[in-house]
C-alpha cells in the first residue's frame, strides 16, 4: 500500500513536470485501525488530482484524546500540522485557544458553494460560536444494533423492532438467558464526552446548558426521563454493569441481543458478525417526537496552517476529503456516514450502497434529528464530563438513587462552569 | 596560619569547581531545572496550548486541597503503598529465604520469580486483564472449580484497589527478593556457627538472632524502594482501570496525569506534582536519616 502511494505521489510529480512549486502540507489523524486506509487512499487521489500539492501525514494518535494532546504540544512548540482531524467536541479547545483557523472567509470566497452539498444543518456541527472551524469528514450517531436470530428466538420481529425503550427492555428481558452466558441488553453508556448520556437528554428533547451557557439545563424533565431511563436499563432490561469491550465482544460473538452504539463500529462489526448471525440495525428511541435530537459524533477536519500558501493548499485538500470523492472512499471503509449531501443522491457514489446497506441506512434516517456534541465551557470543560462519567457510573452500578444522582450531578457541574 | 588548605588556593580551586561541573551541569539541566519548572508552573493558571498565563499564588494548592478527587486519590496511593510494601517486603524475604536454603534449582527459581521485574507492566496488565475477566478469565474459572464466585474483580468499588495491589505484589516481590539475596550473601557464616554455640539451635533461632539483625539495613533500603515504587503506580491503572469505577483506583499519578494531559488543566496538573515530589523527597530524606543510625550494624 505505502510502495503504491509512492509510486502514485512521484508518477504524480512525472505528470506535474520539474517541480513546479509544490506546496507540501502536513495532516494528522487520529484512530488509525478505522481511518489509516481511508485517508492513504484520499490523499492518494487528492495528489493526483491536484499534482502541485504534497500531502505528508504525520505518525496517526490512537485516539480522539491523544489527538488534541499532540496538536497542543506541538501550539507550544511551534510544530503544527496544516490540517488535523479532531472529534466533533474537541472543536472547542482548540478555537478558544485560537490555534484553529476559522474557514468562513475561504467559504465566502467561494464559487457556487451553495451546489458543494455542504448542508446548513450539517455545516453547523462544526461551528464554534458562530464562526466555522470544522468541516465534517465523518459522522456517526447513536443506533441500536440487534442479533436478529436472539430477536426471532425471544419471539420479536426483526422486521418490528421496538420503537421505544420500553419495548427494548421487555424483548431483552425475554432474551436474557444467564446460564447460557447470553445477555439481553448493553448500552454503552461510559462513550467518550458524556456522548451516550447526551444522546439521552437530547432525545428526550433537552439540553445540556441554558442557551446563554450559564446555568445547568440537564436537571430539568428531559434530564430525569434520561437519567430514570438509565437505571431502568439494569432493572428492566438485565443490563450488566461491563465495560464497552466486554459488551463489544459479546455482542459480535452472538452473546448479547441488543446493544446500543455508535454507528462508527458498524463496519467493523458487520464483517465481525458474518457467518456468526444476522445484524440488523434500528432507530436509536426517540422519547420527544420533532423535539427529539442526537448528538453527532465523529471527526471534523480543522485548519491550522497560518501561512497563506499553505492554507489555500490546505482548503483543497479539506475540501476533496469531505466532498464527494472523500466521503465515498470514507463511508465505503467505515460505518460513519458523510457530512456531505451529495454522494448520497448519486448512484455511482454512494447511492447504490445505501440501496445494498439498509443497515447503514438507518443512520441516514435519523439525520434530521442531528445536533451536535455539546463541549462544555470554560477552563473545567473537560473535567465536568469526567465528573458527570462518574455519577452516571454510581447510577448504573446502583449506589445512587436517580434523582438524587442528578441533582448531585448538576450543582457539581454547575460549579465548575465560568462564574 | 602558614599552611593553606587546598581549597585556599586558588588554582586548586578552579581546578575542583571544573572536575564536578560537568555532575552539578546535568544535575541543573535534568534534575533541578524540571522541577523548579514544575514549582513555577503550579504557581500559574496555565493550560496546556493556552497562549496567556497568569500568576495566581497558590490557587492551585487552594483548590487541590478542597478537590475530594485529590484527597480519595491521596488516599487510594497510601492505601496501594500499606498493602504493597508489606505484601512484597516478606514475600520478597521469604522467597529468598526459601531459595538460599533450597537444595537444587535455585537458579530457576531466582530466574522465574525475577520474571515479573524484567518484563513490561503495560503488556502484563493486559495478560491480567484477560485472567481477571468476569466470566472467562482464568481466575474466575479456577475459582469455580472449588465452588467460589469470583465477581468481577476489576469493577467492584471494594476490591478494584487490591486487586491492583495484588499485581503490584506480584510484580516487586522479584526484585525484593533479590536484594534479600545480596543482603544474605553479606551474612558471615561464622555467625551462625557462633549462634549454634551458643544455643541457638532451632532454625526460628537462628533466624531471629543472626538473619534478622544483620539484614537490617536491606531490609530499611528495600522498604524504601518498594514505597517509592508503590508511590510511582500508574501502568496498571491506566491499563485496566483508568481511575474507575467511581474513583476507587484513582492514584496521585494518575490524577496528575488527567488533569494535566486529558482536561488540559496544566497548572492544576503541576501542583500535584509538587505534592508528589515532598513525598517522595520525604521517603528518601526518612531512609537517609534511618540508614545513618543503623551504619554500625555492618
Amino acid at each position: 500500500m505505502r510502495k503504491l502511494l509512492g509510486m502514485a505521489a512521484l508518477a504524480a510529480a512525472f505528470v506535474a513536470g520539474p517541480a513546479t512549486a509544490q506546496t507540501e502540507i502536513v495532516v494528522q489523524y487520529p484512530i488509525p485501525d478505522i481511518f489509516k486506509e481511508v485517508h492513504e487512499e484520499v490523499a492518494k487521489q487528492f495528489m493526483a488530482a491536484n499534482p502541485t500539492i504534497k500531502v505528508k501525514f504525520l505518525q496517526p494518535t490512537k485516539e480522539y484524546e491523544d489527538a488534541t494532546q499532540q496538536v497542543l504540544r506541538n501550539a507550544v512548540t511551534g510544530q503544527l500540522p496544516d490540517v488535523t482531524y479532531q472529534g466533533l467536541n474537541r472543536q472547542r479547545i482548540l478555537a478558544d485557544r485560537n490555534i484553529a483557523q476559522p474557514l468562513d472567509g475561504l467559504i465566502a470566497a467561494e464559487k457556487d458553494w451553495a451546489s458543494k452539498g455542504y448542508d446548513g444543518a450539517l455545516l453547523t456541527l462544526g461551528q464554534v460560536k458562530g464562526k466555522q472551524y470544522g468541516m465534517g469528514f465523518s459522522l456517526s450517531t447513536p443506533i441500536i444494533y440487534f442479533n436478529a436470530d436472539l430477536v426471532k428466538k425471544a419471539g420479536g420481529d426483526p422486521d418490528n423492532f421496538p420503537k421505544t425503550w420500553e419495548g427494548i427492555f421487555a424483548l431483552a428481558k425475554k432474551i436474557n438467558d444467564p446460564a447460557n452466558k447470553i445477555a439481553g441488553f448493553h448500552f454503552d453508556w461510559d462513550i467518550t464526552g458524556n456522548w451516550m448520556w447526551q444522546a439521552l437528554v437530547f432525545s428526550n428533547g433537552g439540553t445540556m446548558l441554558t442557551p446563554d451557557e450559564k446555568k445547568v439545563a440537564f436537571d430539568g424533565p428531559a434530564g430525569q426521563k434520561a437519567i430514570n431511563t438509565l437505571r431502568l436499563m439494569m432493572t428492566d432490561g438485565g443490563m450488566r454493569d461491563v465495560s464497552q469491550a466486554t459488551a463489544l465482544q459479546d455482542f459480535v460473538s452472538g452473546r448479547l441481543g441488543i446493544w446500543a452504539h455508535s454507528t462508527s463500529r458498524l463496519g467493523g462489526v458487520t464483517k465481525q458478525s458474518q457467518g456468526v448471525f444476522p445484524l440488523r440495525t434500528a432507530t436509536f428511541p426517540l422519547g420527544a417526537g420533532a423535539e427529539s435530537r442526537l448528538p453527532a459524533g465523529g471527526n471534523v477536519a480543522m485548519m491550522l496552517a497560518k501561512d497563506p500558501a499553505k492554507q489555500k493548499a490546505a482548503w483543497e485538500y479539506i475540501k476533496f476529503a469531505t466532498g464527494p470523492v472523500g466521503a465515498t472512499v470514507m463511508v465505503k471503509g467505515t460505518g460513519y456516514f458523510p457530512a456531505n449531501a451529495l454522494p448520497a443522491k448519486d448512484p455511482k457514489m454512494l447511492g447504490d450502497f445505501y440501496a445494498q446497506n439498509p443497515n447503514h441506512r438507518v443512520a441516514i434516517g435519523q439525520l434530521p434529528s442531528m445536533t451536535a456534541w455539546y463541549a462544555f465551557p470554560g477552563e473545567n470543560g473537560l473535567k465536568i464530563t469526567d465528573v458527570i462519567k462518574d455519577h452516571l457510573q454510581s447510577v448504573v452500578n446502583g449506589s445512587g438513587k436517580p434523582d438524587e444522582v442528578l441533582k448531585k450531578m448538576a450543582a457539581d457541574t454547575q460549579a465548575l462552569l465560568p462564574k | 596560619m602558614i599552611d593553606a588548605s587546598p581549597a585556599d588556593n586558588p588554582g586548586e580551586r578552579r581546578a575542583a569547581y571544573a572536575l564536578i561541573s560537568p555532575a552539578w551541569v546535568m544535575f541543573v539541566v535534568l534534575l533541578a531545572g524540571p522541577s523548579l519548572a514544575v514549582v513555577v508552573l503550579s504557581l500559574t493558571d496555565w493550560q496546556l496550548g493556552a497562549p496567556t498565563m497568569n500568576f495566581i499564588g497558590f490557587g492551585n494548592y487552594e483548590q487541590l486541597f478542597a478537590d475530594r478527587v485529590f484527597w480519595k486519590s491521596f488516599g487510594n496511593t497510601f492505601v496501594y503503598c500499606l498493602v504493597v510494601v508489606p505484601g512484597s517486603v516478606f514475600l520478597g524475604l521469604g522467597l529468598a529465604l526459601l531459595i538460599e536454603g533450597a537444595a537444587f534449582g535455585r537458579a530457576f527459581y531466582r530466574a522465574a520469580y525475577f520474571l515479573p521485574v524484567t518484563s513490561t507492566l503495560i503488556a502484563m496488565a493486559v495478560v491480567w486483564e484477560f485472567m481477571l475477566h468476569p466470566s472467562v478469565g482464568l481466575i474466575n474459572i479456577v475459582l469455580e472449580q472449588v465452588g467460589i464466585k469470583g465477581g468481577d474483580w476489576l469493577k467492584n468499588p471494594s476490591r478494584a484497589l487490591f486487586t491492583l495491589a495484588g499485581i503490584g505484589i506480584w510484580q516487586s516481590a522479584g526484585l525484593n527478593m533479590v536484594l534479600f539475596m545480596a543482603g544474605l550473601k553479606a551474612i558471615p557464616p561464622d555467625l551462625y556457627e557462633a549462634a549454634e554455640i551458643d544455643g541457638a539451635s532451632s532454625v526460628w533461632e537462628r533466624f531471629r538472632c543472626v538473619t534478622w539483625p544483620m539484614l537490617g539495613p536491606a531490609t530499611l533500603f528495600v522498604t524504601v524502594v518498594s514505597g517509592i515504587r508503590s508511590f510511582q503506580v500508574f501502568d496498571t491503572v491506566e491499563v485496566l482501570t483508568k481511575g474507575g469505577p467511581n474513583k476507587a483506583t484513582e492514584v496521585l499519578l494518575y490524577t496528575m496525569y488527567t488533569e494535566a494531559f486529558n482536561f488540559f488543566r496544566t497548572g492544576y496538573g503541576a501542583a500535584i506534582t509538587v505534592v508528589f515530589l515532598v513525598v517522595v523527597l520525604a521517603l528518601t530524606l526518612l531512609q537517609v536519616k534511618a540508614g545513618e543510625k543503623r551504619t554500625h550494624y555492618s
